[in-house]
């Protein structure tokens, strides 16, 4: 089919749909803002104990390849939609492209990650071919004078002089894959999060376990012995405006507990929950396990003290009430809320949000992933695909 | 305690919830935060926030509207500030005391004079801080016991 698509978002369902529409031979502008795709999946730790423990983690880096060796997918990082029009049931889109490191140069040699005094200077996630640079972080951004990166830069990848670029696409449909936000768990202050370190979000121990080997997760020597895992944090909760669940804390959490476990088998954990959501492919049997090994509370703590060890208030230890109990790291495990960006999104391609924030399609333009409510990497990948297959039959029946 | 499912009234709940205060009672879904951040529940395990609305929507209504506990609530909103349902405990717990009254439990009397023990003890609260804010730089720990008796001068 001579036809062409937007996919703005590269993570599992930005990916999972392009590769679909390339399958039909649709050509595909995937747009990403950040400078690698993979989307917050990428960062994730695979959960494999003495056996898989279908987690999805692996599902990335494995379509990330796919979709770098599908000749009909233009993967444009660092860009971003700047402008939007329909024309005739067609999208005319202005994409613009930050340019001071260019992809196609950096060869992730490093060089400049050792050069910068700020660490400014990051790989997204284990499979990104290019280096970023992070502007809240970046001397120039806040308009100092510095080039120590670009003179490090053996390839001359990285340039600050070098001006962003803007040009028009035109293309017969749109699918906006733009992910999600986690809970900034700062708004549950009583739990202490931002205030004591050894309080830290599920999110941040899937990025330390990714990063290392055992359970030094602070790498400073210090091994948790005693692991609090709190569930619900920002999910099923009128006051924040979630009054949903966001399907993927239960499993990460305990797949991640599970993890902890096999790298340190002295490890326990105790999870604080209102009921556990057990929820796709093979998890059932991941909660069974986990409830052989783990300490199950059926209460959600009121607060945390920032005492060593950490003190948590709670009521539900089986048979008693109010009582206290301590842990040495506490684990929050943050739901999904809809991205920031939704709002000017919404504005730019002329799409309604439902009540909580995530967005809603509309003809010609689809929602997929977490863009439109909670998924997993799964369930984003399927919906990726399932999307753009919709679109596909759509724009078939209209050449037809 | 046992539950016995012919003595439960199971239009109890309806009726708090028609209640001023008691509306957002049955959304409840038991996750405990109200008693996991409750200072009475801190000082006295045998209330229970959590255990209450479980126990009016079970329909035990007199265990519930004859006890004790229900007074013991100073007010605070600890609860309501934390609950994911936004149940308003604290609501709940002057709708449960005003069906006591009117269901005869406790005499128009009694609850007038918990607001005056709650008064009271704010008042004592007050002198019993400025008592110990004289020796406020000083490293030594404070007494209670003796701050109570050098402001109601024992």
């Amino acid at each position: 089919m001579k036809a062409s698509a937007l996919v703005i978002g590269g993570g599992p369902a930005g990916i999972g749909a392009a590769l679909e529409l390339a399958a039909a031979g649709i050509k595909v502008y995937l747009v990403e803002k950040e400078g690698a795709v993979g989307g917050w999946g990428a960062r994730y730790v695979c959960k494999a104990t003495d056996k898989c423990r279908q987690c999805s983690a692996c599902l990335i880096p494995e379509k990330i390849q796919e979709v770098y060796q599908e000749p009909l997918v233009e993967i444009l990082t660092n860009t971003q939609v700047v402008g939007f029009a329909e024309e005739a049931g067609r999208f005319q889109v202005r994409l613009q492209r930050e340019q001071t490191l260019d992809p196609a140069l950096c060869n992730a040699c490093g060089k400049c990650l050792e050069a910068c005094p700020r660490g400014a200077v990051e790989r997204l996630n284990p499979w990104a071919v290019a280096y970023s640079i992070d502007k809240e972080k970046c001397a120039v951004y806040a308009g100092e004078n510095c080039d120590l990166c670009a003179r490090a830069c053996p390839t001359g990848a990285i340039n600050f002089q070098r001006p962003s670029a803007s040009w028009d696409v035109s293309v017969d449909l749109v699918v906006a894959a733009t992910g999600h936000q986690p809970f900034d768990a700062r708004r549950k202050y009583r739990l202490g999060y931002g205030r004591f370190p050894r309080v830290i979000t599920g999110l941040e121990l899937e990025e330390a376990l990714n990063r290392i080997e055992g359970i030094d997760i602070f790498g400073d020597g210090w091994k948790p012995m005693n692991v609090a895992f709190i569930q619900c944090v920002g999910s099923r909760d009128v006051q924040e405006g979630a009054e949903y669940c966001s399907r993927v804390c239960c499993k990460y959490a305990l797949r991640l507990a599970g993890l902890m476990r096999h790298r340190e088998p002295q490890t326990q954990v105790t999870f604080y929950y209102m009921d556990i959501q057990t929820g796709g492919k093979g998890f059932s049997e991941v909660y069974q396990d986990c409830r052989e090994h783990f300490a199950f509370v059926r209460g959600i703590p009121a607060k945390i003290d920032g005492s060593d060890p950490l003190k948590l208030h709670l009521d539900g230890v089986s048979g008693q009430s109010f009582t206290t109990r301590e842990h040495d790291l506490v684990v929050l495990s943050v739901g999904i809320t809809p991205s920031p960006d939704n709002e000017e999104i919404a504005r730019l391609l002329t799409l309604n949000r439902d009540e909580h924030g995530f967005l809603k399609g509309r003809e010609g333009v689809y929602v997929a992933g977490t863009a439109g409510g909670p998924r997993d990497i799964s369930e984003s990948l399927a919906h990726g695909m399932e999307t753009a297959a919709k679109a596909i039959t759509k724009l078939e029946g209209r050449e037809g | 305690m046992s539950v016995t499912a012919t003595r439960l009234d199971p239009k109890f709940k309806y009726e708090v919830a028609a209640h001023p205060g008691g509306e957002e009672i049955k959304v409840c879904f038991a996750c405990g935060v109200c008693t996991a951040g409750c200072p009475v529940s801190e000082i006295d395990p045998a209330y229970n926030p959590r255990k209450i609305i479980r126990m009016v929507l079970l329909g035990m209504r007199e265990e519930v509207l004859k006890s004790d506990l229900l007074w013991l609530c100073i007010n605070c909103y600890t609860c309501t500030a934390h609950c994911p349902q936004n149940v308003k405990f604290t609501n709940v717990i002057g709708a449960l005391r005003d069906m006591a009254v009117k269901e005869g439990y406790v005499h128009p009397r009694f609850s007038g004079d918990v607001d005056e023990i709650d008064r009271f003890m704010l008042k004592l609260r007050r002198d019993m801080v400025a008592a110990a804010a004289k020796e406020k730089d000083a490293p030594a720990k404070a007494d209670p016991q003796g701050l109570l008796d050098q402001v109601t001068g024992k």
